[in-house]
């Protein structure tokens, strides 16, 4: 074969592979077309996707900064708030953040009274000095309606809607244009309204001011309860700490009052301390005793000062003592003299008969007390008392002034009592024939001639105690 | 097996024998493709091994070493056009160690459906490569061959073991390569 021949050959076979070729670069180009085709379908679909997913994303991070920016603001409003206790200052707190978290001119906070109508409390912007302390009724109004309704509302132009009140522009001379109102509630009751005016910004409010201005007026709510709560708890601790004051000085006087009454009339008086001291008594029974040591007034005078003060309380002591172990009241000292009343505390009490266990028993001490100063003391050993003892009615009450009296009884049988003791004889107890009536069954006694007394016309019966 | 296997083959017979011996061993082989290759095409292994067996018969010299020659070709016509498989390769060593994790991995970017042969290495000394042929075509002479033809690219001499462990329908051999004078 000639060398031309295997050229021609070999050409043959290369146009083949190239014919081949080209099918496969059609073929491939073919199929990177389709590839390419669906690639760009694809790519179409991803950036759909891709921008859908922005979108989202995008308004996610929108919604996200939003509700971070408003619990920041919430955040902020809340601690303003609560670091506010006064409620006064508290309402004025309210709305001074409300107007500069919500951008906005003007704002008011209405309360609820009484009367059910709502009352400004707050009103600031232009003219709103002129709006506070007036009144509306729920219902009327853009805020009336939400005090009525419960419901927080956005007005965005408030001339164009028919609940808008314009009195309280033509009053103020202010134009309100966009508002939002929210109800202040507390424990779902509705106890006010919050309301702010013309955005600053903007023309008018838009739904994520308004759902931030509920959540505002929520936590105004709390605050506001807080600080109601925070006054009636200082003013319960006020009360408190007045009672406990109360309670200490009454301590004091209750121990003051044991050195000179007994221990059961002063608990009787704290039992009813409830009722306000006032001058006035009322009708009592009750059995009157009178003290005197006979001779005492010449013996004291040659005494020296110290020793008579010095008998005297010795005296006093031993006898007050033997008078509040029978139950009864030292009414007072008369020089020398002692004044006891010995009251019944029943029905079924016989007061009498303490009255005059209390003589003999007063009359055998001083015998003791002069055994003992016989050695001691001989100006003073010969002593001897006189008691006389009555029962009957009495007046017994708070006598005196409004700024010093004295819990005491007084009356006829009183006076008879004293008189009593002055005929009783020295050393004797004498007694009443009211008295000796109500003790004859335990006392042994000798009846004595009658006696005058004054402002009465009969003499009065008495009796001498034989004092074994 | 890709086309450009089979045009390089027949370059390299037309240039160390004649166009005449080609054209002979093409007519001799009775190929489906009628020995028209082209280098994006794929045609069947079986081809390459009835050429090179016709050429040993043609030439009397032995299949294992003309596949060899083949190989060392190759190597040459690599490097002529991708030569960025050899920026910053420095040794033949280097060069055959990127085979597996480098050169094959892109080519399979560019052939998907390339049927390409594994290697293992094992090394444990500087001077000293292992490397195990893995492949379902019986062509460890023509690996044999790019070896050898890698060596002289990086001009450094290389002794070279064979140790068969085919097995199956599976062709297997360990090559053991150590720099002379190393």
């Amino acid at each position: 074969m000639s060398d031309l021949e295997l050229l021609k050959r070999k050409l043959q076979r290369e146009q083949s592979a190239r014919k081949q070729a080209e099918t496969l670069i059609e073929q491939k180009s073919r199929e990177l077309y389709e590839a390419n085709q669906e690639l760009e379908r694809f790519n179409g679909e991803l950036e759909v996707r891709v921008e859908e997913a922005t979108g989202d994303i995008r308004a996610s991070n929108e919604t996200l900064g939003q509700r971070v920016r408003e619990l920041a603001a919430l955040n902020r409003v809340a601690s303003a708030m609560n670091s506010v206790i006064e409620l006064d200052r508290l309402l004025e707190t309210i709305i001074d953040v409300a107007k500069e978290v919500m951008n906005a001119e003007a704002g008011s906070l209405l309360l609820k009274k009484e009367n059910g109508q709502l009352e400004f409390q707050v009103a600031t912007g232009p003219g709103g000095e002129q709006l506070r302390k007036a009144m509306i009724d729920v219902g009327r109004g853009i805020a009336g309606q939400v005090a009525q309704t419960g419901e927080a509302t956005r007005i965005d132009d408030a001339y164009c809607d028919h609940r808008f009140d314009r009195s309280f522009d033509e009053k103020t001379g202010f134009r309100t244009k966009s508002i939002l109102a929210a109800p202040i509630k507390v424990k779902d009751e509705i106890i006010g309204v919050v309301e702010v005016i013309n955005k600053i910004d903007s023309e008018a409010f838009n739904n994520q001011d308004l759902q931030l201005f509920e959540s505002f007026a929520g936590s105004a709510g709390i605050a506001m309860e807080n600080s109601r709560l925070f006054e009636q708890t200082k003013a319960l601790a006020e009360d408190l700490r007045e009672a406990l004051e109360q309670e200490r000085r009454l301590s004091i006087e209750k121990d003051k009052m044991r050195a000179y009454i007994p221990k059961h009339v002063v608990d009787n008086i704290s039992r009813n301390r409830e009722e306000k001291l006032a001058l006035g008594g009322k009708s009592i029974r009750a059995s009157v005793m009178f003290t005197d040591i006979k001779g005492f007034t010449s013996i004291s005078e040659v005494m020296e000062p110290q020793k008579v003060v010095d008998f005297l309380n010795v005296y006093m002591t031993a006898m007050t003592h033997i008078i509040q172990d029978e139950r009864g009241i030292v009414d007072k000292f008369i020089g020398d003299g002692i004044m006891a009343v010995f009251i019944p505390a029943d029905e079924d009490d016989n007061e009498a008969l303490r009255a005059v266990q209390a003589g003999i028993r007063m009359q055998g001490r001083l015998a003791e007390l002069c055994g003992e100063w016989h050695k001691t003391q001989t100006d003073v050993a010969q002593l001897n008392m006189r008691i006389g003892i009555n029962t009957g009615e009495v007046v017994a009450g708070n006598i005196g002034s409004e700024t010093r009296m004295d819990y005491t009884v007084v009356g006829d049988n009183v006076n008879v009592a004293s008189r009593i003791e002055s005929i009783c004889r020295p050393g004797e107890v004498c007694i009443s024939n009211s008295t000796y009536d109500k003790v004859k069954g335990s006392i042994t006694a000798d009846k004595l001639e009658p006696v005058l007394v004054k402002n009465r016309v009969q003499p009065v019966l008495t009796y001498s105690i034989v004092v074994r | 097996m890709k086309g450009v296997i089979f045009s390089e083959f027949l370059e390299m017979v037309e240039e160390e024998f004649s166009l005449k011996i080609a054209d002979r061993i093409i007519e001799a082989s009775n190929l489906e493709s009628g020995g028209a290759y082209t280098s994006v095409g794929t045609y069947d292994k079986d081809e390459i091994i009835r050429l090179v067996t016709q050429l040993s018969q043609e030439t009397g010299v032995e299949v294992p070493a003309l596949l060899c020659s083949f190989g060392r070709h190759l190597f040459g016509r690599f490097h002529e056009n991708y030569h960025h498989f050899f920026d910053g390769v420095e040794t033949a060593f280097q060069f055959l160690q990127n085979i597996e994790g480098y050169i094959h991995v892109e080519v399979l970017k560019l052939y998907p459906d390339a049927e390409l042969p594994a290697f293992d290495y094992e090394s444990s000394d500087p001077n000293e490569l292992v490397m195990i042929y893995h492949s379902a075509r019986p062509f460890a002479d023509l690996a044999e061959g790019l070896i050898a033809g890698c060596a002289d690219h990086f001009g450094e001499t290389l002794d070279i073991k064979r140790e068969d462990r085919s097995h199956d329908n599976e062709t297997c051999v360990r090559f053991v390569l150590t720099k002379r004078g190393g």
